[in-house]
């Protein structure tokens, strides 16, 4: 169970997000950084590559403008799927500011299992942006797919049609890695 | 008996992703970092309640002050169909000549 499950860490987490939104409180927005670093450095590092470095960057980037515009966040999702999306926009502004046609570098990162981690991120460079967006999303964020279809404002069946093709991408690919 | 084994230990994909769960990320300062790049949020601008508000007291007062004052209705009513009944000389829309009572 995820700890923003819990209807007491979900109040805190609003009250929070009002604090910030009604005073611009910088020392609730810090606790709000605290509780999501994790897990969007986490999405970050899987989204580029496992680039730690960028990762980072795009994650600092990420909640200064999430920061900057909080007041636009109506309060009715999830905090943590609203995060993901601006993540996501800010990863795409930086892939469309340096080379678009740039492939994914594959960097080592450190884990419990750093080789299973590194055929994970050698598989997802075979999807397109998207496909490695919602693949991540719905299978380590472990969003559902309504979330995640607010989150990348998609349709539903689009979302669970496209996180279907990126499984059976995957699927084929380590098919194809056992076979070598 | 046999226990059915879950998805996790079957599926190597599975398997990766939850690798890719215990992927942890330090905090070693970032949220540090974040803070010290953050700037001071405007103040915010709800301006849009002051006319919500003020019009919803407006209208409270009204209804009070028809309550108390026995407010009549029909006299409403009445200067109304005054107001329907009542003959006004039409408008001229062709210019003419302009004439005293008296002359």
């Amino acid at each position: 169970m995820k700890k923003t499950d819990n209807p007491s860490a979900r109040i805190g987490e609003w009250l929070l997000i009002r604090q910030v939104k009604h005073s611009g409180s910088r020392a609730a927005f810090g606790r709000l950084v605290e509780e999501y670093h994790a897990p969007l450095r986490r999405y970050l590092t899987h989204l580029t590559g496992g680039d730690r470095f960028r990762a980072d960057d795009l994650a600092q980037e990420a909640f200064i403008k999430a920061f900057t515009s909080i007041r636009q966040f109506s309060g009715m999702g999830s905090f943590r799927a609203w995060l993901f999306r601006i993540a996501y926009r800010t990863f795409l502004d930086s892939r469309r500011s340096q080379h678009p046609t740039v492939a994914i570098e594959t960097v080592e990162i450190g884990s419990e299992n750093p080789a299973e981690i590194a055929i994970l991120q050698r598989a997802l460079a075979c999807l397109d942006d998207t496909e490695r967006n919602l693949i991540l999303l719905s299978a380590v964020e472990q969003l559902s797919h309504s979330q995640i279809a607010r989150t990348v404002e998609m349709p539903l069946g689009t979302v669970k049609s496209i996180v279907a093709r990126a499984k059976a991408k995957l699927r084929e690919y380590l098919k194809n890695e056992e076979t070598l | 008996m046999k226990q059915p084994r879950n998805s996790t230990e079957t599926d190597p994909l599975e398997r990766l992703f939850a690798a890719a769960r215990t992927v942890q990320a330090a905090d070693e300062g970032f949220s540090q970092r974040v803070a010290s790049r953050l700037e001071p949020l405007p103040p915010s601008k709800n301006i849009y309640r002051i006319p919500t508000l003020a019009t919803a007291f407006v209208s409270v007062l009204l209804a009070i002050w028809t309550m108390v004052s026995d407010f009549d209705f029909s006299s409403w009513t009445r200067r109304w169909t005054a107001l329907e009944q009542r003959e006004d000389t039409a408008i001229r829309w062709i210019q003419a000549p302009w004439h005293r009572p008296n002359e």
